[in-house]
C-alpha cells in the first residue's frame, strides 16, 4: 500500500511568511488532484488559524520581526479528504469553541471582525482542537469531490 | 501576491474601481488605506468589480464592512459585483451579502443603487 501524499512546512511567526505557505501547499494538492473547493477551504484555514496564532497566540501584529514561537503545518491528501494540521507551541487556545457571529440584516448592526473561524467552520467538513505536549494542534478536513 | 487597486470610473454620483490578487492579512492591509481614499473619502456610492481578486479572507471582509459602515454615515452605499464562484461563496457564508449587495454585473451593481 502507497503511503499517504504528504508535505510539511515549519514557518515563522511571521504574516508575511503565509502567503508563500499557502502557495507551496495549493500546488500540493493540485498534483495529487484535490478539487478546486477543497483547496480553497484549505487556504481559507491557512489565512485564518495561522494569522490567529501569530496575532494573538505570539502577539506579533507586524510584518518586520517574527516573534519566537513556531508554526507547523501538515498537509495529508487521502483518497476521500485533505487534511491539514496546525500546530503551535503558543499558549492555549482552541478555535473551535469560538461562537459563531450573530447574523445582521443591517450592515450598520454588523461586527467589523470575528468571521475568520466562522468560515472555517463553514468552509470545511471537520474542525478539531487537542492540546498535546504544550502545543496546539488544529486539524481540519475537507471531502474531495467524487469524479 | 499581493491586492491591487484600479480606479475605473469617476462619475458624479459614485465611484467604480477594481480589486485584483489576494485580499488576504497582507494584502487587505496593503490596500486599505487607498480603498478608504476611493470609497469613504470621497463621499459617493461605490462599486467595486471584484473579477480579479483570487482570495479573500476575513481581513479583506473586514476592509469591506468597515467600508459600507463609513459610507451609510453619508447615506452612500457599497456595493460589489462579478465576485469569482469561491469569493462569491466565501461572502455568502460570512453573511456579508445579506447587508451588502454581491451581485453579477456592473449594470446589476448600477441597478441597485438605481443609477
Amino acid at each position: 500500500m502507497q503511503p499517504e501524499p504528504k508535505i510539511q512546512f515549519s514557518i515563522k511567526v511571521d504574516l508575511a511568511a503565509l502567503a508563500p505557505t499557502a502557495e507551496r501547499i495549493r500546488y500540493f494538492l493540485c498534483e495529487h488532484g484535490v478539487d478546486a473547493d477543497a483547496i480553497y477551504a484549505i487556504e481559507i484555514v491557512i489565512e485564518e488559524i495561522a494569522t490567529n496564532t501569530i496575532k494573538y497566540g505570539f502577539g506579533n501584529y507586524g510584518f518586520v520581526s517574527p516573534a519566537k514561537g513556531n508554526i507547523t503545518l501538515t498537509t495529508t491528501v487521502t483518497e476521500a479528504r485533505a487534511e491539514l494540521l496546525i500546530e503551535d507551541d503558543g499558549p492555549p487556545f482552541d478555535p473551535t469553541q469560538a461562537p459563531d457571529p450573530i447574523q445582521h440584516r443591517d450592515v450598520d448592526e454588523m461586527p467589523v471582525g470575528g468571521l475568520g473561524i466562522h468560515l472555517v467552520r463553514t468552509l470545511t467538513d471537520g474542525f478539531e482542537y487537542k492540546r498535546v505536549n504544550h502545543h496546539n494542534q488544529v486539524r481540519v478536513w475537507v471531502h474531495r469531490k467524487k469524479e | 501576491m499581493s491586492a491591487e487597486l484600479n480606479l475605473i470610473e469617476e462619475a458624479e454620483t459614485h465611484t467604480t474601481i477594481a480589486l485584483t490578487g489576494s485580499m488576504d492579512v497582507v494584502g487587505a492591509g496593503a490596500i486599505e488605506n487607498k480603498f478608504i481614499g476611493y470609497t469613504v473619502a470621497r463621499k459617493k456610492h461605490a462599486l467595486v468589480d471584484m473579477s480579479g481578486v483570487e482570495f479573500l479572507g476575513s481581513m479583506g471582509i473586514r476592509v469591506f464592512v468597515s467600508t459600507a459602515k463609513a459610507l451609510l454615515r453619508d447615506q452612500k452605499k457599497l456595493v460589489l459585483f462579478a465576485a469569482k464562484p469561491p469569493i462569491e461563496k466565501t461572502l455568502i457564508m460570512s453573511g456579508f451579502n445579506s447587508v451588502v449587495p454581491v451581485v453579477a454585473t456592473l449594470a446589476d451593481a448600477k441597478g441597485k443603487l438605481g443609477l
